[in-house]
């Protein structure tokens, strides 16, 4: 041969063959070659022998009666012993190794040692130019894969309780059969209804025992469905390429069984490669529900047969014979329905975002199973595992605000199911942030109005930063807590009032404000106002010295501008007769809140054993800070006064210091960019809007403090009064 | 001279032995099954690489890139999740070969992920193996895939050919006719052929005729393995057959 760079013209058609054609040949002309043989089918013989007949001198082929991808099936006349025999042989090139050829002997040579009356008994095994052959006893008769075998099995009612026993009967003496085979160690491998053929009497006969899947593994799988059949009588062990047991056979068994009750096979598809995943994957659909008919046990039997674990099927071929035996004496049979617990694994198994969920709330497990167990149908248990989702996380919810600790802590996958969703498959390479709310109480309420706020801050977060990103939430019964956490960096955001931000910016400096809460509704509701009873005859905020207040909880920004207006109307600490806040904790702890969701709500709260209003209107103090809206529904009695009316605009969202420059950038682009009315009216204090945070708005609030922290000073220093 | 295969020396194309393939192979792979993978690997990179070379791939890059092609599917169960529009599993894939070159991200990855595992011996290639160019300059990458595709199937084809014919004990006379299977014009005459093997010049033409029938077969056989109904068969065959022109 020359070398490669050498240009060879093709003798036949004459262009050129290029050099780096590996074989040196008209790569067409050879291509060719397979469109000119069209009409031979895929599998054929070796090119060696008459006619592709195998030439076997001992042998008279009669009629070739079967094609498969094991090769043809003959009939012939053994002519030493003038007996009609069946001769298989099987096409030689998926044999074509030394170490295949040797195992397809030591298999057949195996099976040709069966001895039973419902297994084809081989008589010779050998090989004829390089093409092993098999002879057999010839069975008169069909297949059980053939419809006219069939239909007397399945298409005749199954209502009529004899075909069911007919079924069992067959199936019960193929198991039988199949086990003697695995008591000799020989492994049937491809048991499907092909292999059953059926006498004229109707009894079955088992052929190509541990031979078919040799030939077939290396084409079987590979070969489309049309061109070899489907993987629909494979193990799920036999379809993971997992190693083989008697066990494989028992599940062969168990998809005839089902396949002769229910007509189907257990499952189908349009390509191998999905029936090989749902034989994976998915449960079959119990044979009742496919035909009303078919007795429960005898489906039980069948679906233990079916199970994805090979050591849940039956022990033996043998106690499967002897269940299906118990079925028609009318015994009680062993196998036992999927229990629930079964039926919850296997659920699991395919439902590993939902079950880690509900895994991690240690539920009640007997109430879920039973619940589970109860439906059927994937969609059913979908939405009743969300529904367990949903009412278990309230209950711990309650539980946990009940006991001492701190927070709660809520995934977002949880906190989606909650709201009715089902959750995202858990991703790798996801980011997760934790957002922090305080709830001095009703968390529930809390939590729910927070999820769609947050699925829409995860989902722009996600587009924005092109990972897939969530935001766990936790829910802290106090602020002095959420603040620390947010400081130590256990917590990314967290939500706090302007006079919070301020303190936690004076002691941790890297924390970030990104954005304001800009208060919704009517106008009264987010303005404040500092007010008197009619009869103290106090007309201006100057002329609170000497009277007493109540101010709102001492950490609240509310208090705060109230102090500052007091300082600027040139009263102090000193100059109060007396003074106290309401202490959000206490009431908290007493149970005397029930609906606060920000300190406004929190002073105005009606079932409250102590509102600002009944304070001033007892005379318990002469002057308070209240929500507007709620002193304007006391005015009418036109028993108070209004001394001063401010703004409420505390509320914020800052993140925590070292958060990463882009997940502040972009959650403050995603809740800037939220408009959405529905989303914003179900947040806590429905917000009109969330705005970025400006510097100027952080000057404000420092101004404010300063003249605050005036208040505690003494009366003498020299601030100018501006009040009026 | 022996084909490169007989002389064991480790080529591709002799552990690329005619048999497991496609979906099943996908699917295992998809699974997890290294050895799937391997043996995907080494019965399809040929045309991958050429399609990764006619990109414009340098030598090392496009080798870095094939073995990445196929890591990228160990680790994502990459051509699992693309699921094919049709049954072409040429087509498929390409696409997914496409799929992942067009990914800016395996840029970055490719050296340390093909790294890992040694998938393909590049030591062992001959020249024009590791080139895979294709002779055109003008050839677009997706037809340099299909030439390569339609040259490994036709060398995996001679090859079992040539495996049957040995184990028929007529493996000498296989590599005096196998010449004869495009056409009688090649190769030493019958008569030649005849009088070295002790036969008739008509028995040598009846066995020609034979080998060039089964190796037909064969085509159909393999392509039938790549595509979804039989019926695609020739539609494939004369696709592939566009490519070679």
């Amino acid at each position: 041969m020359g070398p490669i760079t050498e240009a060879l013209k093709c003798p036949s058609c004459g262009s050129d063959i290029d050099p780096d054609v590996p074989f040196r040949q008209c790569p067409k002309c050879l291509l060719d070659l397979g469109l000119r043989c069209e009409g031979n089918a895929a599998v054929a013989a070796a090119p060696w022998g008459k006619d592709a007949e195998p030439g076997l001198p001992d042998y008279e082929i009669l009629e070739r009666v079967g094609r498969g991808g094991m090769g043809f099936v003959y009939r012939a006349r053994q002519r030493s012993l003038n007996r009609v025999v069946a001769l298989k042989v099987v096409g030689g090139g998926d044999l074509a190794s030394p170490a295949a050829l040797a195992r397809f002997r030591r298999e057949a040579e195996a099976a040709a040692k069966l001895d039973h009356p419902n297994i084809v008994p081989v008589y010779e095994v050998g090989e004829h130019e390089a093409n092993p052959f098999l002879v057999m006893r010839f069975i008169e008769g069909a297949s059980l894969a053939e419809p006219l075998a069939w239909r007397p099995l399945t298409e005749a009612g199954l209502g009529d309780g004899r075909r069911q026993l007919e079924i069992a009967r067959l199936v019960a003496t193929v198991a039988r059969a199949v086990h003697y085979a695995h008591t000799r160690g020989v492994l049937h491998r491809d048991l499907k209804p092909s292999n059953i053929l059926l006498d004229r009497d109707g009894n079955p006969h088992l052929t190509d025992f541990g031979i078919a899947k040799l030939i077939d593994q290396e084409t079987a799988l590979t070969q489309t469905a049309e061109l070899l059949g489907t993987p629909c009588y494979m193990s799920p062990e036999q379809a993971e390429g997992k190693p083989l047991s008697a066990a494989a056979d028992i599940y062969g068994l168990g998809v005839i069984l089902y396949e002769l009750l229910t007509g189907r096979r257990p499952f189908e598809a349009a390509r191998p490669v999905e029936v090989l995943r749902k034989v994976i994957e998915e449960e079959p659909t119990a044979p009742c529900l496919i035909n009303g008919a078919v007795d429960r046990d005898l489906a039980t039997i069948c679906l233990k047969c079916l199970d994805k674990n090979p050591t849940r099927r039956y022990g033996s071929a043998l106690e499967l014979a002897e269940d299906l035996e118990r079925w028609q004496r009318h015994e009680p049979i062993l196998a036992r329905p999927a229990g629930p617990i079964r039926r919850l694994s296997q659920w699991t198994v395919r439902n590993p975002a939902l079950a880690t969920l509900i895994g991690g709330l240690f539920v009640g497990i007997a109430v879920t199973l039973g619940l589970l167990a109860q439906a059927r149908e994937e969609k059913a248990r979908k939405s009743i595992a969300l529904a367990i989702l949903r009412t278990e996380t309230a209950r711990q919810l309650q539980e946990i605000w009940a006991s001492p600790s701190p927070f709660f802590g809520i995934k977002s996958e949880t906190l989606s199911a909650m709201a009715g969703k089902e959750p995202a498959r858990l991703r790798a390479g996801e980011k997760r942030f934790t957002i922090a709310f305080v709830a001095p109480a009703n968390p529930l309420d809390r939590l729910l109005g927070a999820a769609p706020l947050l699925e829409h801050v995860e989902a722009s977060m996600s587009r924005l930063g092109g990972t897939p990103t969530r935001l766990d939430l936790r829910l802290y019964k106090t602020q002095k807590l959420a603040i620390a956490h947010l400081t130590s960096g256990d917590v990314d955001f967290l939500q706090v009032n302007a006079k919070e931000y301020l303190q936690m910016k004076t002691q941790t400096p890297e924390i970030q404000p990104l954005v304001r809460i800009v208060a919704g509704g009517p106008a009264h509701n987010n303005r404040f106002v500092i007010f008197t009873r009619a009869d103290t005859g106090i007309k201006t905020l100057s002329e609170l010295r000497g009277r007493s207040f109540l101010f709102g909880s001492a950490d609240s920004t509310v208090t705060l501008l109230a102090k500052a207006h007091l300082v600027e109307a040139g009263v102090r600490a000193t100059d109060l007769s007396k003074y106290r806040y309401i202490n959000r904790a206490e009431e908290v702890a007493r149970g005397a809140v029930v609906t606060p969701s920000s300190e406004a709500a929190d002073l105005g709260n009606p079932f409250s054993p102590m509102t600002p209003v009944e304070a001033i209107l007892d005379g318990l103090y002469d002057a308070a800070i209240v929500s507007e809206a709620r002193f304007l529904q006391v005015t009418t009695t036109e028993k108070l006064v209004l001394l001063k009316r401010f703004e409420d605009q505390s509320a914020l969202l800052v993140g925590r210091g070292k958060l990463p420059p882009a997940a502040a950038a972009h959650f403050r682009q995603a809740i800037t960019d939220l408009h959405e009315p529905r989303i914003l009216q179900s947040f806590a204090g429905a917000p009109s809007a969330f705005e970025p945070f400006s510097d100027d708005d952080v000057a404000k609030l420092h101004d404010k403090l300063a003249v605050e922290s005036l208040f505690d000073e003494s009366t003498f220093a020299d601030v100018p009064a501006k009040g009026q | 001279m022996l084909p490169a295969h007989e002389q064991g020396t480790g080529s591709v194309t002799q552990a690329a032995r005619f048999g497991t393939t496609q979906w099943s192979l996908v699917l295992r792979a998809g699974q997890g099954a290294e050895e799937a993978l391997f043996k995907l690997c080494q019965i399809y990179w040929p045309p991958l690489y050429a399609f990764i070379r006619r990109r414009g791939h340098p030598l090392d890059e496009a080798q870095d890139l094939t073995q990445g092609f196929f890591a990228h599917v160990l680790e994502h169960r990459a051509l699992d999740t693309v699921a094919p529009a049709k049954g072409r599993f040429r087509s498929f894939l390409l696409v997914s070969l496409k799929h992942f070159l067009d990914n800016e991200w395996h840029k970055t990855h490719a050296i340390k992920r093909g790294g890992r595992q040694v998938l393909i011996s590049w030591e062992s290639l001959k020249p024009h193996e590791r080139d895979l160019l294709g002779p055109s300059d003008h050839m677009t990458p997706e037809k340099a895939f299909n030439r390569r595709w339609a040259l490994m199937l036709l060398e995996r084809v001679m090859d079992r050919l040539r495996t049957e014919c040995v184990a028929a004990h007529k493996g000498e006379m296989f590599e005096e006719i196998k010449e004869h299977l495009t056409g009688d014009a090649g190769g030493k005459s019958y008569r030649e052929i005849a009088a070295q093997f002790g036969t008739t010049e008509g028995a040598v033409k009846v066995t020609v005729h034979r080998l060039r029938r089964r190796f037909g077969e064969l085509v159909r056989e393999q392509v039938g393995r790549t595509v979804e109904k039989p019926e695609e068969i020739n539609e494939e065959i004369r696709e592939l057959f566009a490519a070679l022109n």
